[in-house]
């Protein structure tokens, strides 16, 4: 299985390639009002909007730093059980790609973790990184853009 | 440890050493830090001295010239690097293809389409090992795909095709018949097909209109009919042909 490695601060995560469309550039974000902590913002991806979440913001609260290897990861997120829309993850250092097997991450207290030549690699659980409050904002961001694109 | 070794005879001449980290480079506010250059001093641009080089012969295959690649990308985007990035990525895209990827082939006269996530592979026809009173039915036999024994089943029976691939008068030429490696739920099968058109992106209308009472290759296993190229091609549904396969193999 091949992983998607990237950095949050100086820890090494990795995510299943399989979930990513693809890996952007970091592009220029527009503000979401209102938006909870850890939302960086949405941005027009083949004339559709997508919302964007900061890694950095969520796991160390401070906001990315702005570097050609800082990317946005561009997911496939499961709304509800077989409704996918697509979220960008901005993460730091997404430069690698490893082959990994699922079964070689370990839990570890609420992390699963994986040797590495470089050090541990924990597996990205997005579930468990979401907030009520960003949950419910990604809810109500997906329901407009239904609501618009019936619209028009 | 590694890249000390080979700062070493750098650090020595030019500057006072840099502390290295020793785990992954934290990201820091700061600009990054200089490169440590070991490949233009003791590697390939250098004077050939570094030991890792009777491993890797030059320095593009070793790790540490592969990690300072990596670290240029830590460098702070261009001016409008952002910007231009943020209009490209707007814009839609129109050369994908519409539709969705089907194999199309031919079995007697009727042309049908498969989804290709159950597609293993297509390949020349092979000698169809008949299994002993199965003569009759869907089982045609037993084919070797590579070593490997794989059930051949005709579609054109399951679906009630007239000419049916499995009955001799189906193949007009030896050359055209291809046999589709297929597999759903863990189990593979080998269909014996006619023709083969290749992956085709056909567009299937939301609503599929109701079949027409006689056509039986639809009720069977279908999922729509398409236009393509002037031919009707009948689009089967994955789950339905292989439930249907399953049935009439039990």
């Amino acid at each position: 299985m091949l992983f998607l490695v990237f950095q949050v601060g100086v820890d090494r995560y990795a995510l299943e390639a399989a979930r990513v469309t693809e890996v952007l550039a970091l592009v220029e974000l527009r503000k979401i009002a209102g938006a909870p902590v850890g939302t960086a913002g949405e941005f027009t991806y083949r004339g559709e909007p997508v919302p964007v979440l900061d890694l950095c913001q969520l796991t160390l609260g401070r906001a990315s730093n702005l570097r050609l290897s800082t990317r946005i990861l561009l997911l496939r997120h499961e709304v509800q059980h077989g409704v996918f829309k697509p979220l960008g993850l901005i993460a730091e250092h997404a430069t690698e790609l490893v082959q990994k097997n699922l079964g070689e991450f370990t839990a570890v207290s609420d992390e699963l973790m994986a040797q590495d030549p470089r050090g541990r690699l924990r597996l990205l659980q997005l579930d468990q990184l979401l907030t009520p409050e960003l949950r419910d904002l990604l809810a109500v961001y997906y329901f407009t853009q239904t609501l618009e694109a019936d619209a028009v | 440890m590694l890249s000390d070794f080979k700062n070493r005879r750098r650090s020595a001449t030019a500057e006072p050493p840099a502390p290295t980290p020793n785990s992954a480079p934290a990201v820091s506010q700061e600009a990054p830090k200089p490169m440590a250059d070991c490949w233009q001093h003791i590697g390939i641009w250098g004077n050939n001295s570094c030991p890792e080089l009777k491993a890797h012969l030059h320095c593009r295959n070793c790790p540490t010239y592969a990690a300072a690649a990596l670290r240029l990308l830590d460098a702070r985007p261009p001016a409008d690097y952002r910007r231009e990035w943020t209009e490209h990525l707007a814009e839609r895209t129109t050369t994908a293809a519409a539709g969705t990827p089907f194999l199309v082939f031919r079995i007697g006269d009727d042309w049908l389409a498969l989804g290709i996530g159950a597609m293993e592979e297509v390949g020349e026809t092979r000698p169809i090992h008949t299994l002993p009173h199965r003569r009759e039915g869907v089982l045609l036999g037993v084919v070797n795909v590579r070593g490997e024994l794989l059930v051949c089943v005709s579609v054109g029976r399951l679906l009630g095709i007239k000419k049916g691939v499995g009955t001799e008068e189906a193949l007009p030429g030896k050359a055209a018949g291809r046999l589709l490696v297929v597999s759903h739920g863990g189990a593979r099968y080998a269909l014996p097909v006619t023709e083969v058109r290749g992956v085709q992106h056909l567009v299937l209308p939301p609503e599929p209109p109701a079949p027409a009472l006689d056509d039986q290759v639809m009720g069977a296993a279908g999922l729509s009919r398409v236009e393509w190229r002037g031919r009707s091609v009948c689009c089967l549904a994955e789950e339905k042909l292989f439930a249907a396969l399953n049935r009439s193999l039990a």
